[in-house]
Order: C-alpha cells, then structure tokens, then sequence
C-alpha cells in the first residue's frame, strides 16, 4: 500500500497528473495499422486497451486512496435530513422565491 | 473444413427451450418486484431514493448495471463487428477513466448535496443552485427528450437479440424468418420491467440491477468461452479473423485518429444521466462510492473485452457465410444489432445454456430500463406534480399512480418508435450521450464555481440543447455518425456548452451568497470550493 502524501492536496495533484498520463497515452497511434496478435488470440491494440482498463482502476484505486474528498462527506454528515428514515413523506426542497429579472 | 455453426443447414425448427428458459427467468424479475415490495416501506422517500440505505457492494452494481445497457452488450457487439477492434479503444477504455472521474468528482458531491438539501431528482438540485423555476422546467423537458432514445436502445436490443436467438423456431407462426418479431419482445420486456419496478420504486430497481448485473457478467464470460470453443479456441477464432476480414483487427480504414480521441468527450454522459443521478442519492453514504470508483473500469473491462472479440469473430463468420443476419429493411446491409444473438443463438449446446446465456443478455438491457423509468417516474412525480401542483394536492399514493402513468405514456411512445424508426443501437446510443456530455460542463459549473449565473445555466441547456437537435436532425436523427472535421458531434455540443456558461456568467450577474453558499462545504469558517 502506497504511503499517503502527507496532505489530501497533494495526493489529488498526484492522481491528475497520474490521470493526464493516461489521457495521453490513450492514444495508442503506434499500433494503428498493426493487426499482430498478443497471446494467440488478442489484437495487439485491444490488448494495449484492455491493460489501460485495468491500469485506470489502479489509478481510481490511488485516487480513493490519496486524494478521498473527506471534507465533502463531513459536510453531508452534517446534514440533519429527515429523508434518511424515510417514515415520512418527502417535503419538496425550498420553493424558488428570487426573480427571474436578476438574469 | 465443414462450417460448424450454419443456422440454414439446420433440417428442423429449432427447440424453442432458449424462450423457456428466458420466460422463466422474466418470472423470477417478476418475483423479484413483489418481493421488494414487502420491504417497501410505503414512503415516497424509500420509493424514489431507498430511503438512501444502499451499501458500496448493491451502488456498484446498480450504477454499474445502469450503464451497461444494451448498447455495452449487443450494440458494442455489432459495432465491432462492422468496425473491429477499435470500438473498445472509442468507449470502453475511455468509459473506465471518465465514468469514475465523473463518479468521483460529480457523484459524491451531488450525493452530498442532495443528503443535505433532500432531494431526489436532478432538476430539483438545478433549480435550487440556480434559483430558477424555468431551468427547472427546461432541463426536465430535456432530460425527458433525451431519455427516450436512451430507452430506445434498449427496447431495439432486446426485439434483436430475441429475433436473433429464435431464427427459423417458429416458422409457420412468423413467417418468413420463424424469429419472435421484435414488436412481441420489446412489449414483453417493457411489460416486465414496468411491473416490478412498479411494485419497488429505485429499491427494486436496485435489487433487480444487483441480480441482473451478475447474471450478465457471469453469462457474458459463459457465452464468450462456448463461442471461442466453438470455433475452434480464442487462438483459432481469431486466426479466422486475420484470414477472412483482416481490417477488423485495426483502426486504419475506420476510425480517424481525431474522432478516435474525440469519444473521450461521449462518457461524461454519465455526469447528467438523471437516472445514474438517482442512484447516486440512494447510497448510504460517500464511502458507499469507494468501490464503485475503482471497481467500474475492471468491470468494464470484463463485459466489453468478450463483446468485441465475439464481434470480430462474427465479422469472420459471415464472410464465410456461417454466420446468418437479418438485413436491413431494404438492404443487403446486414443487420449488426443481431450479431450477438446470432452468435449466442448458433451454440449447437444444450439450448438451456442459449436460454441463459440470453436471459444474461436481457439482464444487461433491463438493468438499465428499470432505472430509466423509476427515473422518469420520479421526475414526473417531484418535478412537475409536487413541485407545481403543490405537496398537499395530492397523497403519497396519488402522487405515485402520477408519476407511473407518466411512466407508461413514455415507454408507449417509445415502444411505437421502436416499430417505425430502427436504429443501429450503438451509433444511436453515441448521439444519446453527445446530448447528456453537451450539458455536464453545466454540473461541474454547478458543484465547482460560484461564479456561474442563473442566466448562463439557462443559456447553456438552451444552446446545448438546440445545438444537438440541430446535429441529431441534420443527420438523419442518429442514422450516420455527422463527424464534422472528423470528429464527432460531442466536441461541437460539448463546445458550445462550455463557450456558453464561461461568457454569459462573465456579462451577468452573479447569484446572491446566500443562494449558492449552502452548495459549498466549508472550510475553517469560510466558504470555499472543495
């Protein structure tokens, strides 16, 4: 298990230019017109992509791992919602009252 | 050698036990809904959002379920088997980097505002950050007008692969082909899946997607290791492919490197599916979505991998003629969204393992069907009967019966467009999702700038809006793919949305504080972005 940067913001920078990296990458040009086969059977392309997959679940893995919006889910458990108990009917949220003139 | 699996040579209809089978499990999903009636808890609040109690391992599965319709399995099938192995590089590998991005970076905040604010559909979030009653009213049309082709898909994938499976069973009740007609199946399926969603609300659609997303993962990988046996090995299967439709095995000739990059704009998609929206505020809490961000792409990768490679594997098959399509209407085109059925529907096995094996593939469609009319439902119900009739019109049970009728008017509609418009499921499923990314810069701006003004929310749904319409109709309302300079729609909806909301926010005026700051955490006493 990777050692976490020692703050939340550093391990978001981390997974962006992690992210970045396969962005770029995705692009696979150097195999566009090359029908060989990996493994018997698998289009050398398709294997390429087929790895990409499961390297961006490691990626999204870091991601959970480093850079967890803790602060978000602080701030939803702030929330005194009643709508967690479900044993009432749902109030509608607060009524639109401000003019549309302030567009 | 002799061809193995030619449908034609056979001298007898085939044993109708595939539809058995499938009949069988459509009552199981019938069972199902009762069931998760019993543990309905008679709240429009457990209806609409299950009374936000769903854990990581049912989100993952739900949300997962959700997006993988009919066009990850029998659209992404016949996509590759018109043009190879590039169509995994267009979606599935993008899908996996974006669908988690969104999840993480749009999903958990939405689930956090919405457990804050209480609510339970999309347009009650955007009319509330925006302050606006109109946006409301505008984005509910359009989420409307842009789930329907979006169940579409469905309903055309589960006539195809039915039609697919059944070819020459039942020749004296539908000639010419013997198949189910899709007009039967497609009623069907909508049949089934409006009853027990009826019964459990997003519950049940949860319940059902869990279900569902197994049975087609685990037949997916059932059916791609017959196919590949069947001829032969994966080895000798693709050999075919390399001596009989060779282009199949590269992009050179069918994708352009532009509009190969340009699909990475078509996932976001998954940030304004009102649908995988409502999902997102059923979770229990933000933890909920650790697994789902990691486990998405991997899952990804299982269920469209097998598809492309038995697309390929068909495109060689019916150059050889052992694989028969349905044409085109028409045509002598053949028809790419039953190449999955035709595949599955030629294992000369036992035709209970074609029955589950198609079952499996009907589970992916209706995995995604479920959500989209519990969505529809509860878009009807809060955003138009409660929010402008009022809360005390009418009762909880009103209000529901609302809300389905709703439901039925639509999937109606769209079963009868069924009949009259085909479309080739995935180039109409990549138009379906221009028109969804074209407005998720409007989510980011939403959740991430407080910047951004009532009137350039409104201009943005407007512009984006008119700007797909505009392509979708141009091209033949989704028949051809309407790359302009090479690439597709998407980057042309997707520009004009962000041009839209960055300009008209920067010449308007901002909304009051105390209207947006309630959207932001805060930090250290301060109001801040994330």
């Amino acid at each position: 298990m990777p050692h976490p940067p020692t703050s939340r913001t550093a391990g978001a920078k981390v997974v962006v230019v992690l992210a970045a990296l396969l962005v770029i990458l995705h692009h696979d040009f150097w195999w566009w017109n090359d029908g060989s086969l990996v493994l018997g059977f698998l289009p050398v392309s398709l294997a390429y992509h087929a790895v990409y997959s499961l390297a961006t679940g490691a990626l999204w893995w870091l991601a959970v791992t480093i850079a967890w919006p803790a602060r978000i889910e602080a701030w939803a458990d702030e929330s005194n919602a009643s709508d967690a108990g479900g044993e009432s009917r749902i109030a509608p949220p607060n009524q639109v009252q401000a003019s549309e003139a302030d567009a | 050698m002799a061809p193995m699996l030619t449908i034609a040579q056979q001298a007898a209809a085939p044993a109708p036990t595939p539809l058995y089978v499938v009949g069988a499990y459509l009552l199981a999903l019938l069972a199902l809904g009762i069931v998760t009636k019993f543990f309905f808890r008679g709240t429009s609040a457990d209806f609409f959002v299950a009374s936000r109690s769903i854990g990581p391992f049912m989100l993952l599965m739900s949300i997962f379920g959700t997006t993988m319709t009919g066009f990850a399995l029998v659209g992404s099938t016949g996509e590759a088997f018109s043009k190879g192995i590039g169509v995994y590089g267009t979606l599935a590998s993008w899908s996996g980097l974006m669908h988690s991005a969104a999840i993480f970076l749009v999903g958990i905040r939405l689930w956090a505002i919405g457990k804050r604010h209480g609510y339970v559909t999309q347009v009650q979030f955007f009319r509330a950050r925006f302050d606006s009653d109109l946006l409301g009213t505008l984005l509910f049309v359009a989420m409307i007008l842009l789930i329907v082709p979006y169940v579409l898909i469905g309903i055309l994938a589960s006539g195809a692969t039915v039609r697919g499976i059944t070819m020459h069973m039942f020749p004296d009740t539908f000639p010419p082909t013997g198949a189910v007609p899709p007009w039967l199946t497609n009623l069907v399926i909508c049949s089934v899946v409006l009853f027990y969603v009826f019964f459990g609300g997003v519950r049940g659609a949860a319940w059902a997607n869990t279900f569902q997303t197994i049975v087609f993962i685990a037949t997916g990988v059932i059916a791609f290791i017959l196919i590949a046996s069947k001829l032969g090995g994966l080895s000798a299967a693709t050999e075919k492919v390399v001596e009989h439709a060779p282009t199949r095995l590269i992009r050179e000739g069918t994708f352009g490197h532009a509009e190969f990059m340009s699909y990475a704009l078509v996932p976001l998609s998954i940030g304004m599916f009102p649908h995988v929206f409502q999902h997102w505020l059923t979770a229990r809490s933000a933890k909920s979505f650790r697994l789902t961000v990691v486990a998405h792409p991997i899952f990804i990768f299982l269920v469209w991998l097998p598809c492309i490679l038995i697309g390929i594997w068909g495109a060689s098959m019916f150059v050889t003629g052992d694989l028969h399509l349905p044409m085109l209407p028409g045509t002598e085109t053949p028809n790419q969204n039953a190449v999955l059925g035709a595949m599955v529907g030629s294992l000369d096995h036992a035709d209970w393992i074609i029955g589950i094996l198609t079952a499996g593939v009907l589970a992916a469609i209706m995995s995604s069907l479920d959500s989209q009319f519990v969505c529809i439902g509860t878009m009807f119900a809060n955003d138009v009967v409660i929010h402008h009739l009022g809360a005390s019109r009418f009762n909880d049970k009103q209000t529901l019966w609302l809300g389905r009728g709703f439901v039925i008017v639509v999937v109606t509609v769209t079963y009868l467009l069924s009949l009259f418009a085909p479309r080739a499921i995935f180039g109409l499923g990549v138009w379906v999702f221009s028109g969804f990314a074209g407005l998720f810069p409007l989510v980011v701006a939403a959740l991430y700038s407080k910047r951004v003004t009532r009137a350039a929310a409104l201009a943005c749904v407007l512009v984006t809006a008119g700007v797909w319409f505009a392509l979708f109709a141009y091209n033949g309302f989704g028949k051809s793919e309407g790359l302009i300079a090479g690439m597709l729609p998407v980057v042309y909806v997707f520009l004009a949305s962000v041009v839209t909301i960055i300009g008209v926010s920067l010449v308007t005026k901002p909304l009051p504080a105390e209207v947006v700051d309630r959207f932001f955490a805060k930090e250290r006493g301060t109001h801040t972005n994330d």
